[in-house]
């Protein structure tokens, strides 16, 4: 602390100021800048007259000596803070000490301030590091805490999962619902065209295919599949393509295996930006649950189906088959088997009390008579058929083959045979014909012409009449070989360009003795088709006959054509028959339906008749809505 | 036809061979009948014949086995029910004699003989 005291008032002072440990000087220092100054009028003048800014200076101890008396110009010039009389040094040292102690005071009070300051100001740093530390510590809870939350999340995602899986497996559409759910919780991680799911047993060549995309589309199908494939991501993206036959986009594709099955998740990206990290994660979560409930959903439906289809090929046998055992109690059978309590297989099957004779099962000497173990049952002879498996006991299957029926079956193939050979005999027997019947007619007309030339008139006109119906015989005759001949032809196979009237009126000389009963319109032109004609004459013959037949002793048949059309020309043969019953209409056409009595028809008729149209590029319709007989469309298609 | 001529028929079947015989009688010709092959090489061994009228299917001989052992120059008129190839063999070069072809069956009496007439005066006017 700077002092500035008049010399005057030094002896007063040291003491006070050597007690203050404060420096003092004696003369004005510009630079020193003093906190108290002491002196009398004189020096303080002197001091503002050398310029001092004296408002800086704390205490200012003005001394006045005795009775001086001061005006207030220079009192305000100095504005003295404390005013003392020369004479009176205890007022003076009081002073000075005073103003010491405000300075000493306020220094303290200077000095505490700024350590408070530089208190505050670390505390302040303290503070704000702590901040610092405290916001990390937020943020680093924050974070640990969102993880944990989305661990969670995760956890609570995976868990409904598993639980969806178990409460929907045993729905029927399970595997929709489940693509559904996969494809939902994918698409919230990025876009995707489509999801697909591949499983391929050991040793298959072909797997299954479940695919799922945004059109809520779910397809399942087997395709061709080879495991090499799957091993880059590029030849996987190759396959895609040739499959869809379009070009596919980045695909991403996750595998699993395990002993006995492939398992691939396949998703195709559309080019955005998704999650890979959480797709990834999610994907490989479930993969293993996936591909172990998927492909057990497959195997169960490949069990069930292949369950049904043996169930149903065990029911769509014929005749009747079974599954029995030692005791011939029915285990499975294709037949009804209502009484629970009476389940042998020979009282329900064949009503007796007893086995049956010549029955395979428990007997002894099985080896022998199995190609003759036949039964009868009902009067309809049976050929048993007999073999053994062994599931906890020993089990038999039987299945019986209808005789009776194989052996109408093969008469209708000997009768087939017979309509081939009649072409070959009716050849035969037209050359055997025509030789007599040649004769006949030229001595006939010899005849004729050596009764002409006589004169004898009353018995000539009488034997030329007979002769000529003799002739006309001979001549019909010759029409109708000749016709069978046509008929039975098999020279020009050729289609060719033919009058349909032709060849009706060909056919219609050869039925006349089925006709008898029946009139017959027909109202056919002068009509060129494109037909084989000796085929052409077997279906109208064939289809003639038929109406003829249907029809008994009263009744007609009208052949008529069809509206004209640009594409073909129709020829329609309708009757006014009992026509065809609903339910036999899809099986006219197949060989062998007949609803004639057993040796009456061969059941070979219309379907000839079908086949051949259509090796004439032709087409054989019955109409359906014609209920007032049969009609029957022969569709011949002309040519562009 | 002006010329008179002695014919010879060969056909198994009595009718045709009679219908045949009894036109060309009254149309004043020559008439010889054999019902096979046998019996016609045999007349044409002792007859003076102008024409034969031959059938092919005979018991014995039949008409192929006359035409190979008869004398060639004598001109033979086939008939038979038989057509397509063996047509074109009968009238090849291979039996010469032979100058015409009539199928059976015929259409009538009456065209028949002129047929065969026909055939006949074609043949002389082209020796």
């Amino acid at each position: 602390m700077q002092v500035l005291v008049q010399f005057e008032y030094k002896k007063i002072v040291s003491n006070v100021v050597s007690v203050h440990e404060a420096t003092y000087s004696y003369s004005l220092d510009q630079k020193i800048f003093f906190k108290i100054i002491l002196g009398d009028t004189q020096f303080f003048n002197k001091i503002i007259s050398d310029q001092y800014d004296l408002s800086n200076v704390k205490h200012k101890i003005l001394i006045l000596n005795n009775n001086e008396k001061i005006n207030a110009e220079i009192f305000s010039q100095i504005s003295p803070t404390e005013v003392s009389i020369s004479s009176d040094t205890q007022n003076i040292i009081e002073n000075i000490n005073k103003a010491f102690q405000a300075e000493k005071k306020n220094e303290l009070t200077t000095q505490t301030r700024l350590s408070i300051e530089s208190k505050r100001a670390e505390l302040e740093n303290l503070n704000e590091f702590l901040g610092y530390q405290d916001k990390e510590r937020t943020t680093a809870l924050k974070i640990f805490h969102s993880e944990e939350l989305s661990k969670k999340q995760h956890e609570k995602q995976l868990l409904f999962f598993l639980d969806f899986i178990n409460s929907n497996y045993t729905n029927s559409n399970f595997l929709d619902d489940l693509l559904k759910f996969l494809w939902i919780e994918i698409k919230k991680m990025g876009s995707f065209y489509q999801m697909g799911i591949l499983t391929q047993f050991l040793g298959e060549e072909q797997a299954v295919l479940f695919q799922y995309d945004d059109r809520k589309y779910y397809s399942q199908k087997m395709i061709y599949f080879d495991q090499a494939k799957a091993s880059d991501s590029n030849l996987f993206t190759n396959f895609l393509a040739n499959l869809y036959q379009r070009p596919v986009s980045k695909v991403l594709l996750w595998q699993e295996a395990y002993s006995k099955v492939q398992f691939y998740i396949y998703l195709e990206t559309q080019g955005k930006e998704f999650n890979s990290l959480d797709l990834d994660l999610f994907i490989s979560e479930r993969l293993s649950v996936l591909s172990l409930i998927i492909s057990r959903w497959v195997t169960e439906k490949n069990e069930k189906t292949l369950l049904k289809q043996w169930r149903n090929t065990f029911k769509s046998y014929k005749d009747p088959i079974h599954v029995i055992d030692k005791d011939f109690n029915i285990i499975q059978a294709n037949y009804e088997n209502l009484s629970a309590s009476n389940n042998k297989c020979y009282q329900v099957l064949a009503g007796r009390k007893a086995k049956c004779e010549m029955c395979p099962v428990s007997s002894a000497d099985y080896e022998n008579i199995k190609n003759q173990s036949k039964v009868t049952i009902n009067q309809i002879e049976y050929k048993v058929h007999m073999t053994e498996f062994f599931v906890l006991k020993k089990h038999y299957l039987l299945f019986y083959e209808n005789r009776t029926e194989i052996n109408s079956l093969k008469s209708q193939i000997i009768q087939s045979e017979k309509m081939s050979t009649i072409g070959n005999l009716a050849n035969h027997l037209a050359h055997e014909l025509n030789n007599p019947l040649t004769g006949l007619k030229l001595n006939t007309e010899y005849l004729i012409s050596e009764l002409q030339n006589q004169k004898d008139t009353n018995q000539q006109a009488h034997l030329v009449s007979d002769l000529n119906e003799i002739l006309k015989a001979t001549i019909r005759s010759e029409v109708i070989i000749k016709d069978l001949v046509d008929f039975s032809d098999s020279g020009s196979q050729q289609i060719q360009e033919i009058d349909f009237a032709l060849v009706l009126k060909k056919t219609m000389t050869l039925l006349k003795s089925v006709l008898r009963n029946n009139r017959i319109f027909i109202d056919v032109k002068s009509h060129l088709i494109f037909a084989q004609p000796v085929y052409l004459q077997q279906v109208l013959f064939n289809l003639i006959k038929n109406s003829c037949e249907a029809l008994g002793t009263q009744g007609n048949v009208k052949i008529y054509e069809g509206a004209p059309n640009i594409k073909y020309s129709d020829f329609i043969i309708e009757d006014n028959g009992p026509g065809i019953e609903n339910q036999f209409i899809d099986e006219i056409f197949k060989p062998f339906f007949t609803t004639k009595k057993e040796g009456e028809g061969t059941g070979l008729g219309l379907y000839l008749c079908h086949s051949l149209m259509q090796k004439m590029s032709g087409e054989l319709i019955y109409d359906k809505n014609f209920k007032s007989g049969a009609r029957f469309v022969l569709r011949f298609f002309k040519n562009e | 036809m002006n010329k008179l001529i002695n014919i010879l028929v060969a056909d198994d079947e009595d009718l045709i061979r009679q219908a045949i015989s009894r036109s060309m009688i009254r149309r004043g010709h020559q008439l010889f009948t054999a019902i096979n092959g046998v019996e016609a090489l045999a007349i044409l061994n002792t007859e003076k014949i102008d024409l034969i009228i031959l059938d092919l299917l005979m018991p014995e001989k039949n008409g192929f086995d006359v035409l190979a052992e008869m004398p060639k120059f004598l001109p033979v008129i086939v008939i038979s029910a038989f057509s397509g190839p063996l047509e074109v063999d009968i009238e090849s070069e291979k039996y010469p004699q032979v100058i015409g072809f009539i199928k059976k069956p015929f259409e009538n009496l009456q065209n028949l003989i002129q047929i065969i007439e026909e055939k006949y005066e074609n043949y002389i006017r082209k020796i």
